[in-house]
């Protein structure tokens, strides 16, 4: 909070990954800053998971960094041993995944998985970690914490096996937490919930948030600043106001275009012609140009990164504002 | 005129074993009428009993107590002849069509079984008709030599729709016909569904937990929880001017790029529920 230069707490450059003869990300630079919820937003295959497993040293065994470096606070995290890369996960950096109920062992009661991160790095005795994990409950809204932590997984419904592994999260005070599709498996009204938890951990706390979603809704209305990725490419960022109000990719304008409305009447959703390219046909060029109704010849040519206004870049020739037809 | 009644239906669903003890009731008492030609979407959280309800209509659960009525015909009194006549004219669309086709069947057969159980139509005649649904769902008509798993989940759905819409039903139920797909898919689907229906003339009923989904494609809306239907109307009043607080609670929840009040002044933490 009192660091004068602002460094961001995460900063990944020109990340590249592959897996055997397919590109699943190219080029990937993305920064969050101290108390910033960024989105990751990009539909199935996209690369958004990838990228985030990466931060985290947790790619598949085929899959290899081509390119680029990430930086987590001072620390080089591709260049990490294993055994600074343990001391680093769950305490600096902690990961929300989206299906709590696969995340948490079924043997083990849940206060024991939520106290365990300050066992382990903290050395605290077990007993101890057990009234922390009834604290860090509480702090997620889980009634009656005392007797809960002594329940199973399977005990628990999905909106509280989430809230649990929140906790966990919580338990060390990362600088960084990453959720992936954290809500996607529960009813709105929960996720509702979830969300709200989620700010009020960065408001008090200053925690920052990589929130990966397919889900513009909840970028709108819960994150700071956005990317939007599409075939292993970021192709377009910028604060969450002025891409929302201003899209200025194509394929971010037709995302818009294309989301059903609950609150207000959409006479007609345009929708994006032909299918997500899967990773291993994707080819030069732009990588959105076989559906994009403003792609020219020039589009066969990867296009360059445009500052629309400052902090608002987008990889397109033709960048410009919502799409009138289809 | 009505074409499907739903008369003070009930569903509970029995715990088996030891200890066997009645379980909580899934659909509770529901009654609703629907028009032909008309589209209702029905909305509500896992564990509402909107998918049990339409499982009722499609013949597939067995209400505890109540009536269905297709064209004013109990479906579960119906037999033979009857029976198949009325499978005819309602059809089902699933959520996941990779799970409800056969992985071993090319997408040919998958279109011909349904014409080869009710005997419909020349060995020629059903041919061409595959054909003409495919090109009506906008695939190609070459699909039929393709399986399942070597298309795409938006292609899936185009297919499900064909296999609906090839007995010429007058009937289509859907159970969150887009929820596997990714937005940029769902609105081709959601358009071509809504298009067909219009082409076709087309009652529809179709369950979905994504209330804009819903709103796109409903004439009526029925807003369900816990196993009751706490507001029905037409689609714009109840998305307009929610009568019932859960309505209201609901769409709150729901998060919009286009609307720019923050869900936290909405939606307080504790506020919403049974979590």
């Amino acid at each position: 909070m009192t660091s004068t230069v602002v460094k961001p707490v995460l900063d990944i450059q020109h990340l590249s990954i592959e897996f055997p003869g397919q590109q699943v990300v190219r080029d990937v630079s993305l920064q969050v800053r101290r108390n910033e919820i960024v989105a990751l937003i990009g539909e199935s295959g996209s690369g958004k998971t990838i990228t985030a497993l990466a931060i985290l040293g947790l790619l598949p065994q085929r899959a290899r960094v081509t390119e680029g470096r990430i930086k987590l606070n001072q620390w080089p995290m591709l260049q990490l041993s294993d055994r600074k890369r343990r001391e680093l996960l769950g305490d600096r950096v902690a990961f929300i995944p989206q299906d709590a109920m696969r995340a948490l062992n079924p043997m083990l009661m849940v206060g024991d998985q939520v106290g365990e991160p300050v066992v382990l790095h903290r050395s605290s005795s077990w007993e101890a970690a057990r009234q922390i994990a009834v604290a860090l409950l509480r702090s997620v809204q889980l009634k009656e914490p005392e007797k809960r932590i002594a329940d199973y997984p399977h005990q628990f419904s999905g909106g509280m096996q989430q809230r649990a592994m929140i906790a966990m999260g919580l338990a060390l005070e990362p600088d960084l937490i990453i959720a992936d599709e954290p809500t996607t498996a529960l009813d709105v009204t929960v996720q509702a919930q979830v969300i709200h938890l989620l700010r009020e951990i960065r408001d008090r706390k200053g925690t920052s948030i990589l929130f990966i979603t397919h889900d513009l809704g909840l970028v709108g209305e819960f994150c700071d600043r956005v990317y939007v990725m599409y075939a292993g490419q970021v192709v377009e960022e910028g604060s969450v106001d002025e891409i929302i109000q201003n899209p200025c990719h194509p394929y971010t304008a037709a995302l818009m275009a294309a989301t059903p409305s609950a609150v207000e009447v959409v006479p007609m959703l345009v929708s994006i012609p032909g299918q997500i390219p899967s990773a291993g046909e994707i080819q030069t060029g732009c990588v959105f140009a076989p559906r994009c109704p403003r792609a020219q010849s020039l589009c066969a040519e990867a296009p360059l990164e445009n500052e629309i206004s400052r902090g608002h870049r987008v990889r397109c020739w033709y960048p410009g504002g919502l799409i009138d037809s289809p | 005129m009505t074409l499907l009644e739903i008369e003070n239906v009930s569903k509970r669903f029995d715990a088996s074993g030891w200890f066997r003890r009645s379980g909580p009731l899934a659909v509770n008492r529901v009654n609703i009428s629907i028009a032909a030609g008309e589209a209702l979407g029905i909305v509500g959280e896992s564990g509402s009993g909107k998918s049990t309800l339409l499982r009722m209509m499609l013949r597939l659960v067995r209400p505890t107590s109540g009536r269905i009525l297709f064209k004013g015909q109990d479906l579960w009194t119906l037999r033979g002849g009857e029976l198949l006549a009325v499978r005819r004219e309602i059809q089902a669309i699933f959520q996941d069509p990779a799970s409800s086709f056969n992985p071993r069947q090319r997408i040919g057969d998958i279109l011909l079984a349904p014409l080869d159980v009710h005997n419909i139509g020349s060995r020629q005649g059903r041919g061409d008709k595959v054909a003409e649904c495919l090109i009506r769902v906008g695939l190609p008509a070459d699909f039929v030599s393709r399986y399942p798993h070597q298309l795409s989940g938006g292609q899936r759905q185009r297919v499900a729709i064909a296999r609906a819409i090839i007995m010429g039903p007058s009937v289509i139920l859907a159970d969150e016909p887009t929820s596997a797909l990714d937005v940029s898919v769902q609105a081709q689907i959601l358009n071509l569904f809504r298009e067909t229906k219009r082409n076709l003339g087309l009652t529809s009923v179709f369950v979905s937990h994504n209330l804009g989904v819903v709103r796109y494609l409903s004439d009526y809306v029925a807003v369900m929880k816990q196993g009751e239907i706490v507001e029905i109307g037409p689609s714009e009043t109840v998305f307009a001017a929610p009568q019932h607080s859960y309505t209201r609670a609901l769409l709150d929840a729901v998060p919009d790029p286009r609307r720019r009040s923050p869900l936290s002044s909405r939606v307080s933490g504790e506020g919403l529920t049974h979590a």
